[in-house]
């Protein structure tokens, strides 16, 4: 039997396909919105070192 | 400060007491005190007719609850389960056998032996009807509601205070409102840090304060009836309400840091931790 298409040609339309799909996925990859890190509370900001505090939480 | 700020300090539920308000008349602050001091006379375990002594002394018979014990115990069974049976408001007979006894102030003794008695799974010994409001402790069994009791009543009491308030009670608080400069309420924390908030919950539990003899103290582990030993001294919570906060920094301080860090960070919106120093290797 006769061969169609050469070893070589193969070889760079493997390398070519690689290529396209790494390009389409990364780019959707790079699109796609970060996981959020670990949200605070919206109604929850930590403040700054030696901030004033207008109560205290404790042990009792 | 704002101009409208009212602020009231007591002493209740063993410890210092602080209401803070914006806008509020001071007949509220005074009503909200009156309902705290209320409270602290119904649930004490330290005085023999209080609502909460009478019902550890029921001997299992059944007794009718005012609405407010009827709430806590439902606090304590709900304590209970979300900490896997950590918190436990049925630890009283060892903290008592540990010697804490009688309140604070009049001084606690190391016992000269130990002999624990085994803590039982609550929901076994504390019954709740509904249905009649009546409630029913086994024979044997005592409950304590300590820092459950605080953290339950600030979330029940915010509401007297208006929006804009705190409500710290013992050190458990829960807070709504942006506070006085309209930022949130700023409220330090157990490691020296601090957090704004809005509308949520805080507490703080450990093994730092209420010592007594050689390393006794208030915080005794169900599943060992000693006080625990841990590498967790103090842990405080920010979340949705104080209750929540007091069970989740307890059972953190219960954990130690292995399991307690991986605990609140799947519960606590946020949180602080003291740990002592490890010590050196010797070389």
């Amino acid at each position: 039997m006769s061969t169609l298409v050469s070893e070589k040609t193969l070889k760079r339309v493997a390398i070519i396909g690689t290529l396209l799909l790494t390009g389409v996925f990364g780019a959707v990859v790079a699109a796609a919105p970060k996981p959020p890190a670990a949200a605070l509370h919206p109604s929850l900001r930590v403040l700054p070192a030696g901030s004033e505090v207008h109560t205290q939480t404790y042990v009792s | 400060m704002s101009p409208n700020l009212q602020v009231r300090h007591f002493s209740a539920l063993g410890s210092t007491c602080e209401l803070i308000a914006v806008g509020a008349s001071p007949a509220a602050l005074e009503r909200c005190q009156a309902l705290v001091l209320d409270a602290d006379a119904r649930l004490t375990r330290f005085v023999r007719d209080s609502e909460l002594s009478q019902l550890n002394a029921t001997n299992g018979r059944p007794m009718p609850a005012s609405p407010l014990l009827y709430g806590m115990l439902e606090a304590g069974l709900h304590a209970y389960e979300a900490s896997g049976g950590l918190v436990n408001i049925a630890v009283l007979p060892a903290l008592c056998a540990a010697g804490y006894d009688r309140p604070f102030r009049l001084g606690l003794s190391e016992p000269s032996t130990l002999h624990p008695p085994v803590t039982p799974a609550l929901p076994d010994v504390l019954w709740l009807d509904r249905a009649s409001h009546t409630v029913a402790v086994a024979p044997g069994a005592a409950l304590d509601l300590g820092g459950i009791a605080k953290g339950a009543l600030a979330d029940l009491l915010i509401a007297e205070l208006g929006e804009n308030a705190v409500c710290n009670l013992g050190g458990d608080l829960r807070v709504r409102g942006a506070g006085p400069r309209g930022d949130g309420w700023h409220v330090g924390l157990c490691d020296g840090s601090a957090v704004a908030l809005t509308d949520g919950g805080i507490a703080t539990s450990g093994t730092t304060r209420r010592r007594w003899g050689k390393g006794m103290h208030h915080l005794v582990d169900p599943r060992t009836g000693l006080p625990v030993y841990t590498d967790l001294t103090e842990v405080s919570v920010v979340t949705d309400t104080a209750l929540h906060a007091e069970i989740y920094a307890k059972t953190a301080v219960l954990m130690g840091s292995a399991h307690g860090l991986p605990f609140l960070s799947q519960r606590a919106d946020h949180f602080a931790v003291v740990a002592p120093p490890v010590p050196a290797a010797a070389a």
